[in-house]
């Protein structure tokens, strides 16, 4: 008699539970981050972000020699920063090969130029990946530095790392681009007045690093061509380096293009990111931070290069 | 301190250690399941009830930090952790190895509830070979880990646990 109810509330705890789970799961899935629950978890990470912080500036090397022990390889350390050089590299060579190709390809690099400009906020990287589904990025930087949900994250060179996906005092987790529930507006870099530059919407893959994207039917694409945002995005400023493509061919019936995108950013060698304080929407304005004195100084700060011009007009 | 006082710093403990320390200890590029390991020792001393409170404890604290839907690793951890509870009172001997075991096929039993009620809810990242395979290899990094954590729990949960030590034959 007794094991039975015991069974029988076993049981009820177990029901119990999995309709607990079932609501929160149903909660979360419809209204986001934005309701309780998402504070919730913003409060958790508020109270173990500087624990991350500090494990990982202490972790690191003991991260790199588990990663050598582990992958087969102990120069993760020194390629790390090899690698993070060669993208912003590679990111550069792609941008340079743009300019001087077209008109269009002119107008990526201007829109670059302006993105670069707009105000942002250098974050190290503090925690990544913490489940095995999870692609996210955990910065120390949040709310307190002006950084809020969905804002373009890049990395050296300007290439696209990801956006914003929700945002605490002192942290912010980053959804990078290889997830599959990401998208971006991409653009090609366009072939002759024959061929002329396309737009495309680019999402994560499913079990892979790369991006999938569909253009037009008719659309030249080319293998290695450099692909950036579009300028019709509203999530990122136009002209940001995302990938070459690695693969293109016409779907069935020649209804579009579906084509592979190979991201230049290494997810796994960043150290630290650059979220650009840019809204949603805004057509990537110019905001260099202006100092007047008695004669006028113009600091403009990019990826923490300063250049300063001073005139002597007075005034600002 | 009371033993559920001592479970609750030990969950919270895990949650820090999964989030903080084990992304920088990847095998195969996967983490294992601590909290699952948890949920799977306190379902094995002490019986289905205490494993599905441990395990939805520990799966909420991990959900708080993921991007995926909150509850998912909940659910998946408290039905494991309630499981193996009712398979310990089927068990007649517990060998030295058996956490191991446990943790491999509880692992592997964890991750296809994450990845079969995850599809279900429209997450796109569990769909996939890749998460077969993903699931696999935490399922081994889940069992290298086992007697640890299960040595672990024992002595949290101290002399008065329910069940038999695992260590020994019975």
């Amino acid at each position: 008699m007794a094991g039975a109810r015991r069974a029988s509330r076993r049981r009820y705890v177990l029901v119990l539970i999995v309709l607990t789970c079932l609501t929160l799961i149903t909660l979360d899935s419809r209204n986001g981050r934005s309701g309780p629950l998402g504070a919730m978890g913003r409060v958790a990470h508020r109270i173990v972000s500087p624990v991350q912080g500090a494990i990982d500036s202490i972790a690191g090397p003991v991260s790199d020699w588990w990663n050598g022990v582990t992958d087969g390889g102990n120069l993760k350390r020194r390629n790390r920063d090899l690698e993070e050089q060669n993208a912003a590299l590679r990111a550069k060579q792609a941008s340079a090969d743009q300019a001087i190709k077209e008109n269009a390809d002119l107008k990526a690099a201007l829109a670059l130029r302006n993105a670069l400009l707009v105000k942002n906020v250098t974050a190290n990287i503090v925690g990544r990946d913490p489940g095995n589904f999870d692609p996210t990025l955990t910065i120390d930087k949040g709310s307190e530095a002006g950084i809020s949900v969905d804002m373009p994250v890049i990395a050296a060179g300007g290439v696209v790392v990801g956006k914003v996906l929700d945002v605490w005092n002192g942290g912010a987790s980053i959804q990078v681009l290889t997830d599959p529930s990401f998208s971006v507006g991409v653009q090609t870099p366009g072939h002759g007045p024959g061929a002329p530059a396309t737009t495309g919407l680019a999402s994560g893959k499913v079990g892979s690093h790369d991006l999938a994207v569909q253009f037009d039917a008719g659309t030249r694409v080319l293998r290695g061509d450099a692909i950036v945002t579009s300028p019709q995005s509203t999530l990122f400023p136009g002209g940001l380096p995302v990938g070459k493509i690695t693969s293109a061919a016409n779907q069935p019936g020649n209804t579009g293009v579906d084509a592979t995108i190979h991201p230049y950013v290494n997810l796994g060698a960043l150290q630290h990111v650059t979220v650009l304080l840019w809204s949603s929407g805004t057509p990537g304005p110019v905001l260099p931070t202006t100092t007047t004195t008695t004669t006028s100084t113009t600091t403009t700060t990019i990826f923490g290069a300063t250049t300063t011009t001073t005139t002597t007009r007075a005034g600002g | 301190m009371r033993r559920s006082a001592r479970l609750a710093v030990l969950v919270v403990v895990i949650v820090v250690l999964q989030v903080a320390v084990f992304p920088h200890l990847r095998v195969f590029g996967v983490v294992p399941d601590l909290g699952l390991l948890v949920a799977l020792a306190v379902g094995y001393y002490e019986g289905p009830e205490a494993g599905a409170i441990v395990g939805f404890a520990a799966g909420l604290g991990f959900d708080l930090f993921l991007e995926t839907p909150l509850g998912l690793n909940a659910l998946s951890y408290a039905i494991v952790g309630y499981s193996i509870g009712v398979f310990e009172s089927g068990l007649f001997r517990s060998p030295r190895w058996l956490p191991s075991l446990l943790g491999g096929l509880g692992g592997l039993a964890g991750g296809l509830l994450f990845i079969g009620i995850g599809v279900l809810v429209g997450v796109d990242a569990v769909k996939g070979a890749q998460g077969i395979e993903t699931i696999a290899y935490a399922a081994l990094y889940d069992a290298l880990l086992a007697p640890f954590v299960f040595f672990l729990v024992r002595r949290v949960l101290g002399s008065e646990s329910r069940v038999r030590d695992a260590w020994s034959m019975r």
